[in-house]
């Protein structure tokens, strides 16, 4: 059976359904709002010929504390597009945690080589469609360790993508801001491969699959990959 | 069950939980800790670490506790330690990719310790496999099969990069931040020497095997089959590094 989709306020879709999928969307556009801060924030420094990391980190680190200050962030920054920069082939400025300690590069534990992460989807997704993504719920084994939701916009110089802003929500996070409205609504906010963010139902955990046959009537989260899925 | 009656049940237990802290697990943590950061790249190679009383101070141990974490990350060869003025231990990350330390750090062990370390690599990751079935959708599937290297690459670097961060991948997948955690330190510990063997051209074909079988398993949402795949892949691969350890002693 597929999924239904509904527009507006029509059909099934009860006002808390409706209230719920805008408080998502409300959510994200904050994050985004605030990225957008911070790639226009950058543009100067990474139109910089042979761009250093440390020139990078200098011009990102101010634009990050005031985004993760602003916002109850795990953490957010710039990834550089392999190759852009001329002393590193791949970089994070990335800061998180209470200590907001800068990432820089991240290493697979095992073989201790830098994690290509040219094809995570929270780098892919946001440079192949030139629009802000969210992706999860995954854990986030390249910077953070932690389950989470993470928010990305490309950063385009000239025409050419020269990396991502994003920020990091932990799912924690996401359930505190959000539980009272899926509990009301009755719902599940699923991500675009019906996998669950959260549900109203105890017994279903974030991170599930939805079934084909359970998937019911969807009310989009704005333009996000979010829906919130209903009856 | 009346109240007075639990204290009988997990007397040992509660023993355990409330026992002072033993310098001598300390020792091991602060070596863990240490050579997790080492392993994956967070100390770089050449680094100085701080001195074993600044060590002490910063961790919140006793000296003597710091300078035995030291003696046994020595002996591991991840730090070397200079005497005199310029003196101090500093980190030979280098030693990760050089065959001679780690056949050094694999006739070290005993048979015992393979089997223990393996045991336990064994299970979480087949685990994780069963748990990664269930959650997987066609894309997770993807980029995991995104990971393995070219028909042609016999590079043994590619493959134990791959191998590592296709069991990362895979342990993300049970959705569980704890389990991937418990992986990211198992690899930290025993990924380096679990990859010895993938070396052998003939054993990289093995093991593309067993991945291929994996990400069949995995895009069928078949969790036994997924644990299968990489139950054969990590026996075939205990296997090959008991007869390396064998021929080292």
């Amino acid at each position: 059976m597929g999924s239904m989709l509904i527009e507006g306020a029509s059909g099934p879709a009860s006002p808390a359904a409706l209230a719920c999928a805008r408080e998502v969307d409300a959510y994200f556009q904050s994050v985004i709002a605030a990225l957008e801060v911070v790639r226009d924030g950058l543009a100067e420094v990474c139109s910089r010929e042979a761009l250093l990391a440390a020139d990078l980190v200098a011009s990102a680190h101010p634009l990050t504390r005031d985004l993760l200050d602003g916002l109850p962030l795990f953490g957010g920054g710039f990834v550089a597009a392999p190759g852009f920069l001329a002393d590193h082939h791949l970089y994070l400025a990335w800061w998180q945690g209470e200590e907001q300690q800068l990432l820089a590069q991240s290493a697979v534990s095992g073989s201790g080589d830098p994690v290509d992460y040219g094809r995570v989807e929270w780098y892919r997704t946001p440079v192949e469609s030139g629009r802000p993504h969210v992706t999860g719920p995954y854990v986030d084994y390249v910077c953070s360790d932690e389950y989470m939701l993470t928010t990305t916009l490309p950063v385009e110089v000239d025409g050419r993508v020269v990396g991502v802003v994003g920020a990091d929500t932990l799912l924690d996070t996401f359930e505190s801001l959000m539980l009272g409205a899926v509990r009301e609504a009755g719902a599940t906010v699923v991500n675009q491969a019906f996998r669950v963010v959260l549900s109203a139902d105890p017994r279903v955990p974030t991170g599930r699959l939805v079934a084909p046959e359970q998937r019911g009537a969807l009310i989009p989260c704005g333009e996000l990959p979010l829906s919130v899925l209903i009856g | 069950m009346t109240a007075t009656s639990s204290p009988r049940h997990g007397t040992r237990t509660r023993g355990a939980i409330f026992a002072p802290l033993e310098d001598v697990g300390r020792a091991v943590r602060v070596e863990q800790r240490l050579a997790d950061a080492i392993r994956s790249g967070v100390l770089r190679d050449g680094e100085r670490l701080p001195s074993e009383s600044e060590l002490a101070a910063m961790l919140g141990v006793a000296t003597v506790t710091a300078r035995e974490a030291l003696v046994s990350l020595r002996a591991q060869g991840l730090i070397s330690t200079i005497r005199g003025r310029n003196g101090g231990s500093y980190v030979t990350r280098a030693n990760l990719h050089d065959p001679d330390a780690q056949a050094a750090r694999l006739a070290a062990m005993s048979r015992v310790e393979l089997h223990d370390r393996g045991t336990l690599h064994l299970v979480i990751l087949t685990g994780c496999a069963e748990l990664a079935a269930e959650f997987a959708d066609g894309a997770d599937v993807d980029l995991l099969a995104s990971l393995l290297p070219v028909a042609d690459d016999v590079d043994p670097g590619h493959w134990r990069h791959a191998d590592a961060e296709l069991h990362l991948t895979l342990a993300a997948l049970s959705q569980s931040a704890r389990m991937t955690r418990q992986v990211v330190g198992l690899e930290a510990d025993f990924g380096a020497l679990l990859r010895q063997p993938l070396g052998d051209p003939e054993f990289q074909d093995f093991t593309r095997n067993c991945h291929e079988e994996l990400f069949t398993a995995l895009r069928a949402h078949d969790g036994a089959g997924a644990r299968g795949a990489v139950r054969r892949q990590l026996a075939g691969a205990l296997d090959e590094l008991a007869l390396l350890h064998a021929s080292y002693r």
